[in-house]
């Protein structure tokens, strides 16, 4: 368990060496009876974009309950409607039909996300500078 | 010298793996791109890393500039690769890569520009040396005017409205009787058709043959040119089989014809990949067009002569000098291309779906480059080609053998494809004695329709 530990650490190191916010760990133990499944997940320290969130080619795979808002095109999420200001949602608020609940910025164009329909924030599956594809989930309504 | 670590492809099906296998081969990371529709497509296996662009409409996806861009910007790729179609013959788009920092794996934009114009791309080429269909500079004045250019060009001849198109507006004309009858009834015509009743005469070519020349010139100004490939068997101007190299030329032709398209690339700086596409008839050529890309049948050039033109490409983008010249280029052999479509192999109707079983053939001289695989659904969104089987031999002959070979080796179940029409073209003896021009295949259909009312199956 010690090396796993180790591996952790060097792993979590390496992250913040080049920026990586989120990686899965896997292991397995002898004869395949256990398995761990460590996901580390860290704050985005930069603006700059790394990596993308799957978009529907896992979508279809973690099921999402609710209403999905989906990424209209190719480019950078963010949540508020600049660096430093009140995100324009968050898990629990109500939201109406219209209201912007993200921005995507694509060639330096700023494309308002709003929810089409009336609701209550349940989840936010994408963090603020994140890159996302056409059709990533962005926001959950219910 | 900049360098190319990770190259976004802009493109799908066969095409994108090709340059994704080239890239890695090369040691560069590769991004692909694609639409919903293509989120199980074998591109988006392949690639390194994938980013999804739109939806199923090309328009909105495969053609969407803005998207690709901020894909490869986010992806921090260095280069982009453009294929063939979609965007690769997009002079606007061109700047717009360069303008964000990136790369372009192709000829600049400048060229793309003036040969994309088919009447700018014919003036090039004629000051740079290139035979051309010969015509009247220009209108014809009168019906005397009309009479001298057709004595100096040579019957048959064709009158065409300035102002005509798509067939419509001209006339082919066999003796002096014929024009000056014709004449005043083709002027009256595109007055009343198009408002404009200007006249021009071209030579009328009966039966031409499809040969081109590929071109690959560097940031350096050196050039090379690839020996042709022939590809007269054509259907509603879809190439539908491909060789290298065009068996019908004498070796003097072909020297001859290398020698005039290398003056005419290095005469106006030609960068990347290209090809001069000329029609060929009782000896002579005439130039048809320059395609400003990596063309579908490539590869039967890339056997003959054993160099990877993508690979060539990226070089050369990346500003590495070609590093051999035109003595080094040694022909082995011969090549044949199948395009191998979706499609009823008698009515032409497209048949997506899904693959049931797809077994690609295989061996010696056989290469298969393709993006199906057993279970894969062929959207119906983009166009019909699954596949392209090449066949390299020691001769001819031998090609024509394996051919034969590969093509009853190769299986795909589950929809409908063109390998019995590639079947059928390889057993008639026009095709095997190269008696064949671009109006060959159409003809051979249409009769094949009369002959055979009932033949469902294989």
């Amino acid at each position: 368990m010690s090396s796993f530990r180790s591996t952790v650490e060097n792993m979590s190191k390496l992250m913040d060496e080049m920026g990586i916010t989120e990686l899965d760990l896997e292991r397995q133990l002898f004869l395949g009876l256990y398995r761990k499944h460590i996901h580390l997940s860290k704050q985005q320290a930069v603006a700059a974009p790394v990596g993308f969130v799957p978009s529907n080619k896992t979508a279809t795979d973690t099921k999402i309950s609710g209403h999905a808002l989906k990424s209209p095109m190719v480019g950078v999420a963010y949540l508020a409607p600049e660096p430093g200001a009140k995100p324009f949602v968050k898990v629990g608020s109500t939201v109406k039909a219209g209201d912007t609940v993200a921005l995507v910025e694509a060639m330096k164009t700023f494309n308002p996300i709003k929810s089409d329909v009336d609701g209550v924030v349940k989840e936010i599956l994408v963090t603020d500078g994140m890159a996302v594809e056409f059709d990533t989930p962005i926001i959950v309504i219910e | 010298m900049p360098q190319i670590k990770k190259v976004l492809i802009a493109n799908r099906g066969e095409i994108a793996l090709r340059v994704i296998r080239a890239c890695r081969d090369m040691g560069i990371r590769t991004v692909a791109v694609y639409s919903t529709a293509d989120k199980d497509a074998m591109h988006v296996k392949l690639a390194d890393e994938s980013v999804c662009i739109g939806p199923a409409q090309s328009s909105e996806s495969y053609l969407n500039e803005s998207a690709i861009l901020t894909a490869a910007l986010l992806t921090n790729a260095d280069a982009i690769h453009p294929g063939y179609g979609f965007l690769s013959e997009r002079a606007d788009f061109v700047d717009k890569v360069e303008q964000h920092g990136l790369i372009w794996i192709g000829p600049d934009s400048n060229m793309i520009r003036k040969m994309g114009d088919k009447v700018n791309a014919k003036q090039t080429a004629i000051k740079c040396g290139l035979p051309v269909v010969p015509g009247s500079d220009g209108a014809l004045r009168d019906i005397e005017d009309a009479l001298v250019w057709a004595e100096k060009i040579g019957y048959p001849v064709m009158i065409k409205a300035a102002s005509g198109g798509g067939g419509r507006g001209m006339r082919a004309i066999n003796n002096a009787n014929e024009l000056r009858e014709a004449f005043p009834i083709v002027k009256a015509e595109s007055k009343s058709a198009f408002g404009d009743d200007t006249l021009y005469m071209e030579k009328l070519l009966l039966h031409p043959r499809h040969i081109e020349f590929q071109v690959l010139g560097d940031k350096h100004g050196n050039v090379v040119i690839f020996g042709e490939r022939d590809c007269s068997l054509q259907r509603k101007n879809q190439k539908v089989m491909e060789e290298c190299p065009a068996a019908i030329l004498t070796q003097k032709q072909r020297d001859d014809m290398i020698e005039i398209c290398k003056n005419a690339a290095k005469k106006m700086k030609y960068t990347n990949a290209g090809t001069f596409e000329f029609m060929f008839e009782d000896g002579k050529f005439y130039f048809l067009e320059m395609n400003t890309r990596l063309q579908v049948e490539h590869p039967v050039t890339e056997m003959v002569y054993g160099i990877d033109l993508v690979r060539e490409q990226i070089r050369i983008a990346a500003g590495e000098k070609l590093g051999y010249t035109q003595s080094n280029l040694v022909a082995h052999g011969h090549a044949i291309e199948f395009r191998i479509n979706a499609e009823d192999p008698e009515t032409f109707i497209p048949n997506p779906g899904k693959i049931t079983l797809y077994a690609p053939s295989g061996g010696l001289g056989v290469r298969v480059d393709s993006a199906a695989y057993s279970g894969y659904t062929i959207p119906s969104t983009y166009d019909s080609m699954i596949a392209k089987l090449v066949v390299h031999a020691q001769s001819r002959p031998a090609c024509i053998m394996r051919a034969q070979r590969a093509l009853d080796e190769f299986v795909i179940e589950g929809i409908k494809t063109t390998v019995p029409l590639q079947k059928k073209l390889l057993e008639n003896s026009d095709v095997r004695q190269l008696k064949t021009d671009n109006h060959w295949l159409e003809t051979f259909l249409a009769n094949q329709k009369t002959e055979e009312p009932v033949q469902d199956k294989e």
